[in-house]
């Protein structure tokens, strides 16, 4: 028995349509946009809410130009997404810019009346998650990519068991080098920056002919090499990180300045340095103003290591 | 499908299956309640961090001590150094170092969120309780995510014991926890408070605070026959903090007095146990899991 033509071909035009709202993503889902049609009903919706507000508004003044800011904001997304072609990258811009604004204009309300409460948690809970449920992919990428690069900036170092409290402040409190979401600085990755400021005791072995041991309390100023992060296609809650020659090999350099004990085995003598770090390896220019003598020193960021040199250190721990 | 309770325990040592005590407790409370409880494990997170920024470092406490100068290696291997650091480090780790704060609450962040993936739920299915600490994560967790997507998606959240309330005296040094919240925003704790309220659906935010509590009030304790506050910072909201609270969301703040004010009992009047048993707790999940009275 044969099937008419027409009969095959609207079948198979519903088992695609099928398979595309089965396979289709949630609302949300990475890369994908509201469409016109979503954004029209917000607009309308945040339309009739603004009508529950007398004229004058009088108390409601706020509420009511809230609304209203909604209203022209959600019009200018919907001009994006009406172009003929659809730009997403500038209809993602303007969704993000739009949830901006609004919620500084949120923050911003004042002290509202029971009709303006109920005004703002109708718009906030029943219109406006149509729109800002696809800004969820979104914040997951930026969850996964910031968690990736701060792990690598303190956690993923040759040294990370030397740091103390107030490094860990200062690296959280100066501008320059604490985490700025929106700042797009030269150094910074994903508001991550790359510069970060140590503060630690450090062993070094002068390379002079003595080989004395001494102590440095240092300071100093790093710089980071990021690799190059983002979401994995496969795994939304993992990164995919993709590591160049700097980021693998050298993974951070920097200045060091410091000063403290040099054992001659006369005592302890002080001694000052300026050092050029790589990784956990420094080498320092190092002076000892009892003697006016200068050297060339080396240290490692990592007290394990002392232990290892403690049978080449002559005068540490006698 | 019924919902999500998501639990997040505050400082102290924590096994990753933490809330299967919290589970059982629920379950003999509320017996007909249609919902399954998922643990939201930290306390690894917080250890990680402690670790790395100690008060002192330990391998140069250790180098110190093979040449030599074992003092300071005795002190961190005492007991008393390890109660601070246990209840202490968790959380200056946690406030004290911006980066550090944005680490952790990125963790629990996305934690929260292979939760939810993983049980298979919906935001808008899912109940969030936090405990001491945790009660302060979740907030900063969700006013983030309230950042990036313009609502707050969950269903409901209650706060036990949180430390929200806290006021650092040196907020141009530490932050305190709703400072932290408000970041670059310039709102004061009172718009900081009135805006989080707001996100939520009446009946679905509720702060619980035992005014025996440390963590989360100002507290008097009897010492030598004398009410002391041991803590000389503040740590409740205050009167009008409380009510903005309750004038934007109704109900948010309930406050009880529970456990002696005795101070060998700091510790057991701040129990999370001590917390899920409590009426008041039973009435606002009852209420957020939609029973009727």
């Amino acid at each position: 028995m044969s099937l008419p033509l027409h009969w095959l071909a609207a079948r198979t035009a519903v088992a695609l349509a099928l398979a595309l709202v089965v396979l289709a993503p949630r609302a949300g889902g990475a890369g994908e946009l509201p469409d016109a049609a979503k954004i029209r009903a917000y607009v309308v919706g945040v339309k009739e809410l603004a009508t529950e507000i007398d004229d004058p508004p009088g108390d409601n003044q706020s509420i009511k130009a809230y609304l209203d800011g909604c209203v022209a904001r959600a019009t200018d997304l919907l001009a994006l997404a009406t172009t003929t072609p659809p730009d997403q990258a500038a209809l993602l811009a303007g969704l993000r810019r739009v949830m901006d604004e609004r919620n500084r204009a949120k923050d911003a309300l004042g002290e509202l009346t029971v009709l303006g409460r109920h005004l703002l948690r109708e718009e906030n809970h029943e219109q406006w998650p149509a729109l800002g449920a696809y800004l969820t992919g979104d914040y997951l990428e930026y969850l996964v990519v910031k968690r990736e690069l701060l792990e690598r900036k303190y956690f993923e170092e040759d040294d990370p068991a030397e740091a103390n409290l107030l490094e860990g402040w200062i690296n959280g409190r100066v501008g320059f080098l604490q985490y700025r979401e929106r700042s797009e600085a030269w150094y910074r990755a994903h508001g991550v920056s790359a510069w970060e400021v140590t503060v630690r005791t450090e062993p070094v072995v002068l390379l002079a002919a003595s080989n004395d041991a001494g102590v440095l309390f240092a300071g100093g100023l790093l710089y980071n090499f990021f690799p190059t992060v983002a979401q994995r296609p496969d795994d939304p809650f993992t990164a995919d990180v993709s590591d160049g020659f700097f980021s693998k090999q050298v993974k951070r350099v920097g200045l060091r300045a410091g000063a403290g004990a040099v054992f001659d085995g006369e005592g302890p003598d002080l001694l000052l340095g300026l050092g050029l770090q790589v990784r956990a390896i420094s080498l320092w220019g190092t002076y000892q103003p009892d003697d006016t003598e200068w050297s060339l020193a080396f240290g490692i960021s990592e007290w394990d290591w002392v232990k290892k040199l403690r049978p080449f250190l002559p005068y540490f721990g006698r | 499908m019924g919902k999500l309770v998501v639990a997040a325990h505050g400082i102290g040592d924590h096994v990753p299956d933490f809330a299967a005590e919290w589970e059982a407790i629920l379950r003999r409370n509320h017996p007909h309640g249609d919902f399954q409880v998922a643990g939201l494990w930290w306390h690894d997170v917080l250890q990680k961090v402690a670790e790395k920024y100690p008060i002192v470092e330990q391998q140069f406490a250790a180098a110190l001590a093979q040449f030599g100068f074992a003092k300071l290696q005795e002190v961190l291997d005492s007991a008393g150094y390890a109660m601070v650091r246990e209840l202490f480090m968790d959380v200056v780790v946690y406030i004290a170092m911006g980066d550090m704060t944005h680490y952790i609450q990125t963790e629990v962040a996305l934690r929260l969120k292979r939760v939810i993936h993983d049980a298979g739920a919906q935001p808008e299915e899912t109940l969030l309780i936090g405990h001491s600490l945790g009660a302060a994560v979740l907030p900063h967790v969700v006013w983030d995510e309230r950042n990036h997507i313009g609502y707050i998606p969950y269903g409901g959240m209650l706060l036990l014991a949180s430390p929200l309330g806290i006021e650092s005296p040196v907020p141009g040094v530490i932050r305190d926890l709703l400072g932290w919240m408000a970041g670059d925003s310039g709102m004061d704790r009172k718009a900081m408070l009135t805006a989080f309220a707001r996100e939520w659906n009446e009946g679905d935010l509720c702060f619980l605070n035992n005014t025996r509590d440390v963590v989360c009030c100002d507290a008097r304790f009897a010492i030598g026959g004398v009410d002391k506050d041991l803590i000389p910072l503040r740590q409740g909201f205050n009167k009008e903090e409380i009510a903005v609270l309750n004038r934007e969301n109704p109900g948010s703040v309930v406050r009880f007095a529970q456990g002696s004010a005795d101070p060998r009992d700091v510790v057991s009047n701040h129990a999370v146990t001590l917390y899920l048993e409590r009426p008041e707790f039973q009435r606002a999940f009852a209420g957020m899991l939609g029973e009727t009275p």
